[in-house]
């Protein structure tokens, strides 16, 4: 709302400035005139959106500032939303492959679990892409017992393995 | 099979319904509305009234709420009347010095002084004025706040009457129309209310240059916009519930006939204890809509009473000063009145829109009900 604010800026330091002119001329003819001068100068101020108009660049999105409505529309468009959508369905998976896996086999304890899934081009969900997991156990058993809980292949799943000091000293 | 289908699908039609409603918890609900106590209604008095309600006899202490805008009306007015005090005595002195016109040695002097006491009555006004614009951002901001605490419970409660196709189509409505209304009053309105104010307050400063009809104008066409958004926010509300609740009554008096009559042996049981729950959750639904309107006028009570107190004050002025002081000065009072007026209509155009929501969407629902 710059353009208002710009305006009616305008429209009172001219009124009063007229003031002034109108306080400091001496009576007489040219007084009426300068004082009819002056009545047009404000008439062109209060016009001054209405000339603003009549030109070439004159543009709406500047004076309701609708760019920045525009970027907040978009950024709580339908894309985002399916794409924070998948990612939340991405770590409530992995969530409770960790889950089930600690009931099942509770020697080999799961630390953390990340999921990544094939999405097609419209954001549709085809199948589990990759499985990573963290573990301190160093068991080659794991791959098998992972691939069968989600019933994926066991070449995407991926296995980091850390030292159990480390967790001592933590 | 088919029959079999059909009636599972409303079985969970039906569960999804009550379930919020044994899930409702009265305490929390309330302790969250309690950040919106003010000096009219105290939080230990939300669950009495909606208790009050549910079991028929609803007394509340009104003399209770009188008494307090009295006691407010009287405080705000000592505290006020300096400015209704200086205001005169500064009228006064210019009406004074514009007497004693004759022993200058000219003209200007006295119009010099005439304009001192202008912009120090100008100045009063901006300052009290801004209070008043303040204040009026402040009450918008804290409705738009207390809606959005309140109309998810509410929804919840209209949910578990019956009202799922209702509810989906009438909150997203509300929640969007709240939002985009605090958003263009406080980018749109309020600019264009101190516009009104700025040049209202030149408009009559010199003797032969007027502008006077610009502010008027910028005026009328606020005072047409907030109708014509009060007008649309009504229609689409009335339409799309009047709608949804038919829609939902017949999904409910289906659910209760597919009941009676498909279900074996219990099945007769079975119907008439969804219309027990149905009615008792409908008068927790009233209960609660009715608290939530009872507090939004509570909250806007006392921004209006401000409000009103700032007119009578300068339009007790401008009547006061208009037998001996210039013109000019009364005309400006005038304006200020005026720029008020379209704050007050502001202030009660969306408390109006807010309350019209929530009873609109209570008497909605209760169409479902009356599906028999």
């Amino acid at each position: 709302m710059t353009f208002v604010r710009e305006w009616t800026y305008g429209i009172v330091t001219t009124i009063v400035l007229f003031t002034i002119v109108e306080m400091i001329l001496p009576n007489g003819n040219i007084k009426k005139n300068a004082i009819f001068v002056c009545g047009i100068i404000a008439s062109i101020t209060i016009a001054e959106p209405i000339l603003k108009l009549l030109k070439s660049d004159f543009n709406i999105e500047e004076i309701f500032n609708l760019t920045e409505y525009n970027n907040l529309i978009s950024l709580n468009s339908y894309d985002n939303a399916i794409s924070s959508q998948i990612s939340n369905l991405e770590k409530v998976y992995a969530q409770e492959i960790v889950t089930k896996f600690n009931f099942e086999y509770p020697d080999l304890k799961l630390l953390n679990c990340l999921v990544i899934f094939n999405k097609d081009e419209n954001g549709k969900i085809i199948d589990i892409d990759r499985v990573n997991v963290t573990t301190y156990v160093d068991d080659s058993t794991i791959y098998d017992k992972l691939a069968k809980l989600c019933e994926i292949d066991r070449k995407k799943i991926t296995v980091d393995i850390l030292e159990k000091e480390m967790n001592d000293f933590e | 099979m088919k029959k079999i289908v059909i009636i599972l699908f409303l079985i969970l039609n039906i569960h999804i319904s009550f379930s919020y409603a044994y899930e409702f918890n009265m305490n929390e609900f309330v302790s969250s509305l309690s950040e919106f106590e003010n000096e009219f209604i105290d939080s230990q008095e939300y669950s009495e009234i909606i208790n009050g309600i549910q079991q028929g006899n609803f007394a509340f202490n009104y003399r209770k709420i009188f008494n307090n805008i009295g006691k407010f009306f009287s405080k705000e007015i000592k505290n006020n009347i300096g400015i209704l005090i200086q205001v005169i005595i500064i009228a006064i002195l210019s009406s004074f010095l514009d007497n004693l016109k004759s022993s200058f040695s000219s003209d200007g002097v006295s119009k010099i002084a005439f304009y001192m006491c202008y912009v120090v009555v100008i100045t009063i006004i901006i300052s009290s004025f801004i209070q008043i614009i303040d204040l009026a951002t402040e009450t918008i901001i804290m409705l738009i706040a207390f809606m959005d605490v309140f109309l998810p419970v509410l929804i919840g409660l209209v949910v578990s009457t019956g009202g799922i196709t209702t509810s989906s189509i009438i909150y997203p409505v509300i929640i969007f129309i709240t939002n985009m209304i605090s958003n263009f009053l406080n980018d749109f309105m309020i600019p264009i209310i101190m516009t009104a104010f700025g040049i209202g307050m030149v408009a009559h400063i010199s003797e032969k240059i007027k502008i006077s009809k610009i502010s008027n104008m910028i005026k009328s066409v606020s005072m047409w916009i907030l109708g014509v958004v009060l007008t649309v926010f009504v229609g689409i509300i009335s339409l799309e519930g009047s709608i949804a609740s038919t829609v939902d009554g017949i999904t409910v008096k289906t659910a209760k006939f597919m009941f009676s009559n498909g279900v074996p042996v219990v099945g007769k049981l079975l119907g008439d204890s969804i219309d027990t729950i149905l009615g008792s959750t409908l008068v927790l639904k009233d209960a609660v809509g009715f608290l939530g309107v009872f507090i939004l006028l509570t909250l806007i009570l006392m921004p209006i009473l401000k409000i009103v107190i700032f007119l009578f004050l300068y339009g007790g002025a401008a009547a006061l000063i208009e037998p001996f002081a210039e013109s000019r000065l009364v005309k400006c009072m005038q304006e200020t009145v005026g720029v008020g007026k379209v704050v007050l209509a502001m202030v009660l155009t969306v408390s109006v829109m807010f309350v019209i929501g929530i009873v609109a969407m209570l008497k909605m629902t209760n169409n479902i009900a009356m599906f028999r």
